[in-house]
This record gives structure tokens, C-alpha cells and sequence, in this order.
């Protein structure tokens, strides 16, 4: 007789869910319309001609300012401006890179894999890695757990290049069992992965062992004690749905560490992704790649910040109907 | 056969360098219920819980002799114990909104004891759940099975709680202060749940700080005192004779309607108990406080609904009522925290309510509060004297001069006023609390529950305290307080509150011993009275 199945016999609305879900997906769609706007905004008052700025380093031709006037429709009123900019980007169109000659859609969709596949698989090996190791070390004094301790602390203090470095001499250049750059199927992600995914297991883990000690000191640890059942179950059970609560508060954290980490770490290993074409959209001033890459990573925030907030409900039932 | 029978039980824990248990000895048999009695570090719950391993980490256990259903309970090892918890001992602790998981629904807190001693098969648990909720007078136990503990109210929550520990109908139930957060007739009714699970043949182990509420169902009564067992016998005896002085001051220190007018604590040094209390002057003629058809609401929902009283100087008037009577809104409308709807309340003649913040600041001096909880009142950054020193005016020396006058009127030591109140027992940081509100010589004092978070000594001697300002300095006190018999004690007059409303008030023994409303009998015929067990 799970909680869950529970629910959902009642039905979202009667468990209290449907006026959070509700709020959240609005509040999400305002603020990427706010992140859409701000990014137009910056591009109205960027220092120049508004022409100029969405050249770039392209070609410049009077060919292609006619283009790029009719396109963005330059010539007539700031409001019919912006209502058509946002009429564009809800038919997900993200506009035309004049450096690359190519669509932004095209640019980013091409290079949003590697990335998303790197940044997922850190995830998943950083929290599966976390998990292991608070489940392991909660609640027991012993040598490993302090060695797991240490280790945590070193990893979050060491920047993710630098480890990204230290995994290639030891296990590309001296043991040859990765290789050294570019994207060849899974061999190729390990690295990346693990030097990214490393600084988000040693936070979470930190924050997950805390939370897994403090609910086995909370009263109703002694409960359930006192009904007899191990300490395994005892953790499972009932320490690691509280100990979730602060490390589901990280996931935003994680959002920034794995977007601003992919781009060091696909610049270190030398794979294609979403870093490298912002770090050459910005020094080649391509405006047009810079705005949607801004939108896009406004869209990561909001997914993941939506799923913190829905994930606050399902673990704690405190939280629904609250007023 | 005893159910558990110990010898010299000592239990320490030497990292933190105590030991919390010297030498107890004791035996339950079965059916029998025996009571543990104690302010808080007397080692009662320590004991209690290592009865059934869960001593915590980091404590050694040693004992004569520790047999548990005829079992050498020294050689146990985890798995031992795991299989005797909740099958031979149900454990049930104070306040089931922190002892229930507040993730899990009670259903699934209840199951969790059928699922690990395997009681019912796994297709009869949700069905056993409910008899089980039903058996404990939980109504609608099938809605309340999918509810977590915050939904449920404070007694349904601690009968689910008891539900859980009575799931795999163990022989002895232990129960750790089961009915300290509630009220008054929710704690009667835990108490009845109690005695009628006892009437069944399960043997009960009471832990409580309170000699009443024991009383009434326990046939041993256990007295302990910094890890030792001062005294015990059967519960009539240690009641109506007893032999140790702690025991006698325990008994003395109960307010009741027969301690009015006497000191609860003994004097420093001396052992007389009850001496009489200074003479105290109620004045006639203007009343400090006017409150006249006071009400407040939070959103629509009404809370105090036309609540009129006066108080003269010097007197005390009393207000008890349950959680959710509105006592305290009154307390913040009477202090100008918070605009009444209608109604209004004057102050020394003058209108208090309805005048802006600006125009009532510098007569604030005059009405001072103690509240339940003086830490959550302190800044934690502030020294003793600062704190006391805050409202006080006048030169550096004099304020500090002024600082220890008043710790010594309150009965600490002027070094105390270079501590910080974390580092303060709980007693003395109600004395703290009390000596800075009365550092601005208010006229009245109004106290919030200001010694239900107190050991029954400790709240002697703050009670004594206030019986000795009044006496001296002519304030007047408005006394909330859930406690029939703190407010008999302490009150001239007193208000019975329920759901926003006054429903009796008058004079504390009229009201009291001549109850005309329903709901005052109600809550006078469930405070659990200092009498032995009935045979």
C-alpha cells in the first residue's frame, strides 16, 4: 500500500496537487517569456547600430542589411517589432546566423546531443555515486566512511578542468583505455562524464549523508525502531525521502554546474557540443546564436526549477494544500 | 514470570561523560502497570528505552542482572532485539506529530509493524490497519489510513501512534510521556485508551514528569532522580506517605486549589513546605486593562468573538481554554500586536487599541510579556545584561547597577549577566524573561502559558516568583494557561475560553468548584487528579 498509488487513486486534485501543477507551469512560461524579452531588449540597446550587431564578424554586404532589415523588421514600430520576434520564437524560429549562414535552429539542434548526452550521463553518474556512497557511510563511524568524507571534499574543491586533465594523463595518455578527444559513441563520454559528474556526487553526497543522519536521530527513527525493523530498512524506508528534501534543492545548482561545466569540459576534451558554439558565437559576436543559446539555457532552468518545485510535493505531502 | 526484570542497571555515555543511569532496579509483571517519575535528566526515559536495545549510539549498558521475558537481555545482539520490538514491547512516545514518519501516511506506519513481525498475511494488512485504527477509537479509520500525522488533529495522531505500537499485540507497552503536547480532555481520553488497553492484560510501562497523570492508572509508582530510583511503592502510599524528601517536594510543588496563598517551592535552605505567600493588595476603583467586546479574525475565520474583561491593579485573572480557544490572540490584542475587527481595549484609562503604533510606544513601558518559550524572545547574540538592560534608561552605571537588582530580585547570581541564554537552564531563562519584563516597572504583566515548558520544581519556584513581584511592586497579571491548576492556584479571577468565546468567568473557586457551563465541567473533570488508582 505505497503513498503513491494511493494518490493516485485519489486523483490529483483531491491529494492537492492541481493548484501547484497549475502555478508552477504558468510561473515557468512567464518567466521564459521574461528571459525572451530580456534577451531582445538587450539586443534593441546593445551600443550600435541594431543592423551591425546582428552581423557580427559576418559578411557585410547592403545586400544583407536589406536581408536582416526585412527579416527582423527593422523598418517598422518597435511593438510590431517584438510581437513578431515573439510570434517567431513560438513557431521555433530562432533566426539566422550571418557568420555561420546557417539557421540558429539548425546551428544549435546539430551541436545540442553531445551536450545533452554528456550533461545527462554526469548526472546520472554523479547522483547514482552519491547515493552509494551516503547510503554506505550514514550513521557509522568508521575508516571508509572518513576516507568517503575526504574524498568529497577534495573533489568539490579541485575545478572539474583541471580533474578533466588528471583523468586524461592517468587513463588516455598513460593507460590508454579512453580516448584522448572527440566523440566516438560512450567510450568517448566516460571521461567527460566523470570529470564533470564528480563535483556534483561530492556535494550531493555530502547533503545527503547530513540528511540521512539527522532524520535517524528524529523521534520517529526511534518509532520505527521500536517496531522492530533493521537499520537497512530503516534508511530506505524512512531516512531517505527526508534526506531527498535538501538534495532535491541542489538541482538547480546542478543545472548551472553541468551547463557552464559542459562548456569547460567539451573545450577540454575536445568534443563538439553546446560550449563550443557559444564560446565562438561570443568572440565572433555572432547575436543571433548568442539569444537563443540565453533562451535555451532560460528553458533548462525552468524545466529543472519546475521539477524541484513538483518534486517538493511528491516527497513531502506537508508541503501540498499548503495556503 | 516478570516481563522484564532488571538489576542495577547503569547506563552511561562517555563521550559526553554522564552517566544517566546509576543502579535501578525494577521488574513489570505481566498486566501490571508501573510508573516512572521524574523532571527532565532524571534518566526515566534512558531507562525506558533501554528496556527494548534503543539506548542510542555511543552509551554502555552494564546491569546485575537484565532479563527479558526470562532471556539473558545481556547477551542479546541487534537481531535479538529487533525480534522482541514491537512483538514482546510497543513503544509510544510523546508527541506523534515528530514520532510518526511525517512522509508516511499512518496507514503505512501502522502496516510497517505487521509487515516485520509478519502478523497478518500481506493481503489481510490494510484490513487489520483499520481494525486496528477502529480499535483505538480512531473514527473513520479508512480515510484516516491514507492521511499523514499533520492532517490529523493531536489526539487522533496519538491514538494512531498507539495503534502502531498495539499492532502486533505485544504483551507490554511502554509509553514515553504519551499525553505531554495534548490538551486537558484529549489527554484524559489517551489516558482511558490506556487503562482499557491495560483492563485487556497488556502491562503498561508510564514514563511521565507528571505525578497526576500517572496516578490514576499506575499500581507502582517509580520516583527517580538523577539516574537513581529514590523511592517506590505502590502508588496510594508514595502518594499519600511519602518517605523521601524529593518525593514530598514533587507533591508540594503541584498548584492546585488547596496551594493558593502558599509558597509551591521550599525556601532556600529551609525544608518547610507550603509557607504562606507575601500579603498580596488588589485595588479597587480603575481597572489597569479594560477589554470590552474585543473580537479579532484571521482571514474570515473569526477567533475571538466578543471577549469583554477588566483588570484591577494587583490582581491576577486567569484564562484557560484548549489550543485554538483564542487565549492567546487575546494575549497579542491585549499587548497591541494585532488590531482587534470590533471591541476595543483601554490601557490605564486610555485607549490602547486603535491609536498608532507612534502614539502607543512610549507607553508600551507599561505592559510588559512572558511568554513559553524566553529563548525564541531573546536575541541570541545578546548577553544576559544586555537583554535586561534594553529597555532600561538612565547612564551606563546605573543601568548596570539596575541590571543586578533585578536578577536578584528574580534569584540569579549578578554573573549571570555575562552569559548568553543559550547557555542557561531552562528555568533560569524564564527568570531571565521575567526580570526583563519587569525592568520597565510595567502595570501589568501579561503572561502566555509562561511555565508549561517547565519541570514541575522549576515551575514552583517560577510561580513563587510571581507571587512575590505582585506582592511587592502591586502588577497585575493576565495568566494564560492550559493548566486548571497552575490558573487555580495563581488566579483571583478567572475566563473560560473556547472557540473564540468566554464562556464562564468569575471567581477562580466559584468557577472551579461550581461550574455552571457544560464545557467547564468538561475540562475540570479531565485533569487527571493526585489520587491513587482505583482498586
Amino acid at each position: 500500500m505505497s503513498t503513491l498509488q494511493l494518490t493516485r487513486r485519489r486523483g490529483l486534485a483531491a491529494a492537492g496537487w492541481l493548484g501547484p501543477v497549475v502555478r508552477r507551469l504558468g510561473s515557468g512560461l512567464a518567466v521564459l517569456w521574461a528571459a525572451a524579452t530580456a534577451a531582445y531588449v538587450a539586443l534593441l540597446f546593445a551600443p550600435g547600430d541594431t543592423v551591425d550587431v546582428l552581423i557580427g564578424d559576418g559578411l557585410d554586404t547592403p545586400e544583407r542589411r536589406a536581408q536582416i532589415i526585412a527579416e527582423w523588421g527593422l523598418d517598422r514600430s518597435a511593438l510590431e517589432q517584438y510581437g513578431d520576434y515573439l510570434a517567431r520564437l513560438l513557431r521555433g524560429d530562432l533566426g539566422h546566423s550571418y557568420i555561420l549562414q546557417r539557421g540558429v535552429g539548425d546551428v544549435l539542434s546539430s551541436q545540442i546531443w553531445p551536450t545533452v548526452s554528456l550533461a545527462l550521463t554526469a548526472a546520472v553518474f554523479g547522483v547514482v555515486l552519491a547515493l552509494v556512497l551516503a547510503l554506505a557511510t550514514a550513521g557509522r563511524r568508521s575508516r571508509f566512511g572518513d576516507l568517503v568524507g575526504l574524498s568529497e571534499l577534495v573533489v568539490v574543491s579541485v575545478p572539474p578542468f583541471l580533474i578533466g586533465i588528471l583523468l586524461l594523463a592517468v587513463f588516455s595518455f598513460t593507460l590508454g583505455w579512453f580516448p584522448v578527444s572527440g566523440d566516438r559513441g560512450f567510450v568517448s563520454l566516460v571521461l567527460p562524464a566523470v570529470a564533470l559528474g564528480l563535483q556534483i556526487s561530492g556535494v550531493l553526497g555530502q547533503v545527503l549523508r547530513e540528511g540521512l543522519e539527522r532524520a535517524l536521530e528524529e523521534p520517529f527513527a526511534v518509532t520505527a525502531r521500536s517496531r522492530g525493523i533493521t537499520e537497512w530498512r530503516l534508511v530506505i524506508r524512512h531516512a531517505l525521502r527526508h534526506a531527498l528534501l535538501p538534495a532535491v534543492t541542489l538541482l538547480g545548482w546542478f543545472t548551472g554546474v553541468l551547463l557552464g561545466g559542459a562548456i569547460i569540459i567539451e573545450a577540454v576534451f575536445g568534443r563538439p557540443g553546446l560550449g563550443q558554439v557559444t564560446v565562438s558565437a561570443v568572440t565572433g559576436k555572432d547575436m543571433p546564436v548568442v539569444m537563443a543559446v540565453v533562451l535555451l539555457s532560460a528553458l533548462a532552468y525552468v524545466t529543472v526549477s519546475t521539477i524541484v518545485d513538483l518534486a517538493y510535493l511528491a516527497i513531502d505531502p506537508r508541503l501540498r494544500r499548503s495556503r | 514470570m516478570s516481563l522484564i526484570e532488571v538489576e542495577d542497571l547503569r547506563v552511561a555515555f562517555p563521550k559526553a561523560g554522564v552517566e544517566a543511569v546509576r543502579g535501578v532496579s525494577l521488574s513489570i509483571a505481566p498486566g501490571e502497570c508501573v510508573a516512572i517519575v521524574g523532571e527532565s535528566g532524571s534518566g526515566k526515559s534512558v531507562t525506558a528505552r533501554t528496556l527494548v536495545g534503543l539506548t542510542g549510539p555511543g552509551a554502555t549498558v552494564t546491569a546485575g542482572r537484565f532479563t527479558v521475558k526470562g532471556q539473558d537481555a545481556l547477551r542479546f545482539g541487534q537481531r535479538d532485539w529487533r525480534r522482541l520490538r514491537g512483538r514482546f514491547a510497543g513503544l509510544v512516545l510523546q508527541d506523534a506529530l515528530l514520532s510518526l514518519d511525517p512522509l508516511r501516511t499512518v496507514g503505512d506506519e501502522i502496516a510497517e509493524v505487521l509487515a516485520t513481525h509478519d502478523v497478518v498475511s500481506r493481503a489481510d494488512r490494510k484490513a487489520r490497519v483499520i481494525e486496528l485504527l477502529d480499535a483505538v477509537g480512531v473514527p473513520e479509520p479508512e480515510v484516516r489510513a491514507r492521511q499523514y500525522a499533520h492532517q490529523l488533529s493531536g489526539g487522533l495522531r496519538q491514538r494512531a501512534l498507539i495503534a502502531s505500537a498495539i499492532a502486533a499485540d505485544p504483551p507490554l507497552i511502554i509509553a514515553d510521556e504519551p499525553t505531554t503536547a495534548l490538551d486537558v480532555t484529549v489527554q484524559a481520553q489517551i489516558l482511558r485508551l490506556l487503562a482499557a488497553r491495560r483492563a485487556e492484560g497488556t502491562a503498561l510501562l508510564m514514563i511521565s514528569h507528571d505525578l497526576a497523570v500517572v496516578s490514576s492508572i499506575a499500581d507502582r509508582v517509580l520516583v527517580m532522580k538523577d539516574g537513581v530510583i529514590v523511592e517506590e511503592g505502590p502508588t496510594a502510599r508514595v502518594l499519600s506517605a511519602p518517605a523521601h524528601d524529593y518525593t514530598r517536594l514533587l507533591l508540594a510543588a503541584v498548584p492546585s486549589a488547596a496551594s493558593r496563598g502558599t509558597r509551591l517551592s521550599a525556601i532556600a535552605g529551609g525544608v518547610s513546605l507550603r509557607a504562606p505567600l507575601p500579603e498580596r493588595h488588589v485595588g479597587h476603583g480603575a481597572p489597569v486593562v479594560e477589554v470590552s467586546g474585543l473580537s479579532a479574525a484571521y482571514g474570515t475565520r473569526k477567533v475571538v468573538d466578543d471577549v469583554s474583561f477588566e483588570v484591577y491593579p494587583g490582581e491576577t485573572v486567569g484564562i484557560v481554554g484548549e489550543s485554538g480557544s483564542g487565549k492567546t490572540t487575546v494575549a497579542r490584542l491585549v499587548l497591541g500586536l494585532l488590531e482587534p475587527v470590533s471591541g476595543g481595549v483601554r490601557l490605564n484609562g486610555d485607549p490602547w487599541s486603535g491609536v498608532s503604533e507612534r502614539r502607543r510606544r512610549s507607553r508600551r513601558s507599561g505592559i510588559q510579556v512572558i511568554s513559553q518559550n524566553p529563548l525564541g524572545s531573546f536575541d541570541p547574540r545578546y548577553t544576559v545584561g544586555r537583554l535586561i538592560a534594553e529597555p532600561l534608561s538612565g547612564s551606563s552605571s546605573d543601568r548596570k547597577a539596575r541590571v543586578i537588582e533585578l536578577l536578584g530580585r528574580v534569584g540569579l547570581a549578578p554573573d549571570i549577566a555575562g552569559r548568553h541564554p543559550r547557555r542557561l537552564s531552562g528555568g533560569q531563562r524564564q527568570r531571565v524573561a521575567i526580570a526583563r519584563a519587569i525592568a520597565p516597572r510595567p502595570d501589568v504583566l501579561v503572561c502566555d502559558e509562561p511555565v508549561s515548558a517547565l519541570d514541575v520544581s522549576i515551575q514552583a519556584q517560577v510561580l513563587d516568583l510571581l507571587a512575590e513581584i505582585q506582592a511587592a511592586d502591586g502588577t497585575a497579571l493576565i495568566f494564560i494557561s492550559h493548566d486548571l491548576g497552575v490558573v487555580h492556584h495563581i488566579s483571583d479571577r478567572v475566563l473560560v475560553m473556547r472557540e473564540g468565546r468566554v464562556v464562564e468567568e468569575g471567581h477562580v473557586d466559584e468557577v472551579f468548584f461550581i461550574p455552571k457551563h457544560d464545557y467547564t465541567r468538561e475540562l475540570l473533570g479531565a485533569v487527571p487528579k493526585l489520587a491513587p488508582a482505583e482498586p
